[in-house]
């Protein structure tokens, strides 16, 4: 079958398309979230943007901060952000990096509209205009090499590595075979794994700043006192025997073909294909650094089950444990239990996987959107 | 039902998708090939077993790649696991 599969988008102004089409109320610091919840709770059709920290941060972690928040903004999801701060400095730096795109943008600031109330309103009134805008434009023909497709795993188990991560992988390959770009991250994940993503790397340069992603992860927690394996004890006793083969199972998910760059947390690919990402590698941070960088669904692989999503980014629920898809049947998107049960092989799976991943690219909703289980976090400092 | 999954034609290990007891015989297929043998020792959920003969200091392979090295000789059919495979990094797990 063809994997060139009909895809429906908004277009925007930069040439990019979302699967959404939200209009996003952005908060530059922990601050102003009361006020950036209390716009969205006012205006349908707004999603807000708003996590701890923000404030005063300094050097890399301020940079990220920044970039995350505008890149949140900036994600081809979003049709129009309002950005909310508490002076106008903070404010318009955001507003300037998301203008960027093309996209509307406007900011007010708490400390200079007048307090609380008149920052309420005047957010929804300038809101309320962005979705009546936002809600004209169509869905119009894309194709796969419009998306950025973010891969994930959390509440890994022993099914991980040999059902949802290895169908997640058959499913980057058709994606980037069909000329889409993948996002691999979770920088703590690749540990013993780099000699191989380097291998795959599709040059000299690209293999080098692979290794240097792990030495420089693993400095960092020996400066502070911590000796980063990816090995322990419950994966022992789960039948994995060492590093290489842990990340593997971790590494499958990105699938086979080269590795074509690395970017930082929240920096947007400027390459096609497979891509790392040197992001922190818990979940929800994790998926707030894909969607920062552009990344436009998120496919989330787990064994246990984990139900947190971003409210950016689409997020595919995938499992292959038979007894996390009946038990977590609210959460589980896609359920490829039926490689541990021998009914069908890797690929077999992955085409239900794809088939979801194209519902969801043209509107179908996913679980976690339902239910809004959707976070977003920014990490501080400590490589984890 | 499969017992076992290899995921590259090149693996010269299975992993268990079902707990396997001594001496049961399962079929795992490699690539395009059907491979029928008998497990030597008793297989958790999860675990990997040799499907080929793998020589003291030999590589094991598993989704296409070394995962590691063998300490010891291990024949078809053994338990593969931390008793007697080592990784290739120089630093113990």
């Amino acid at each position: 079958m063809s994997r060139v599969q009909p895809f429906w988008g908004f277009p925007r102004p930069d040439g990019s398309m979302g699967v959404r089409n939200f209009v996003a109320i952005v908060a530059t610091a922990d601050a102003v979230n009361p006020v950036a919840r209390r716009i969205a709770s006012l205006v349908k059709g707004t999603v807000p943007i708003y996590t701890s920290f923000g404030r005063g941060m300094k050097g890399e972690d301020g940079q990220r901060h920044v970039r995350t928040r505008a890149g949140l903004a900036k994600n081809p999801n979003v049709a129009a952000a309002l950005v909310v701060g508490l002076e106008p400095k903070s404010a318009q730096e955001i507003a300037d990096l998301v203008a960027a795109t093309g996209k509307p943008v406007e900011w007010i600031a708490i400390e200079t509209i007048g307090g609380s109330h008149n920052a309420t309103t005047e957010g929804a009134r300038i809101a309320l205009q962005m979705v009546i805008t936002a809600s004209r434009i169509r869905r119009g023909p894309g194709s796969i090499s419009d998306l950025i497709v973010g891969v994930e795993c959390g509440g890994s188990d022993g099914t991980s590595g040999i059902a949802s991560n290895p169908a997640t992988g058959q499913v980057a390959d058709w994606l980037v075979e069909a000329g889409g770009t993948v996002i691999l991250s979770e920088r703590t994940e690749i540990i013993g794994g780099e000699e191989i993503l380097a291998c795959n790397a599709a040059s000299e340069k690209v293999a080098e700043e692979i290794r240097a992603v792990v030495v420089r992860t693993q400095e960092h927690a020996r400066q502070h006192g911590i000796e980063l394996t990816n090995l322990v004890p419950d994966n022992i006793e789960g039948g994995l025997s060492t590093q290489e083969e842990k990340a593997l199972g971790a590494i499958l998910k990105g699938g086979t073909t080269p590795l074509q760059e690395i970017v930082g947390s929240a920096e947007k690919p400027s390459k096609k294909g497979l891509v790392f990402m040197d992001a922190h590698s818990p979940g929800t941070e994790n998926i707030t650094a894909l969607a920062g960088g552009g990344a436009q669904i998120i496919i989330f692989s787990t064994g246990l089950g984990n139900p947190i999503a971003c409210p950016i980014a689409p997020t595919i629920k995938v499992s292959g444990n038979p007894n996390t898809v009946v038990e977590l049947r609210d959460n589980i998107d896609v359920d490829v239990s039926s490689i541990i049960k021998g009914e069908k092989n890797i690929a077999q799976s992955a085409e239900v996987l794809y088939d979801e991943f194209l519902q969801v690219a043209n509107g179908g909703m996913t679980r976690s959107e339902v239910l809004g289980d959707e976070e977003v976090a920014i990490s501080g400092y400590c490589h984890s | 039902m499969n017992k076992a999954l290899t995921l590259n034609e090149a693996d010269n290990v299975a992993t268990a998708i079902t707990p396997l007891s001594q001496d049961e015989v399962v079929v795992v297929t490699v690539g395009k090939e059907r491979v029928e043998l008998k497990v030597r020792d008793p297989i958790p959920f999860g675990h990997k077993f040799a499907i080929n003969d793998i020589a003291d200091g030999g590589f094991v392979v598993k989704y296409g790649h070394n995962i590691g090295a063998a300490t010891s000789v291990i024949k078809t059919g053994q338990h593969v696991h931390v008793h007697n495979l080592k990784t290739l990094r120089g630093v113990d797990s």
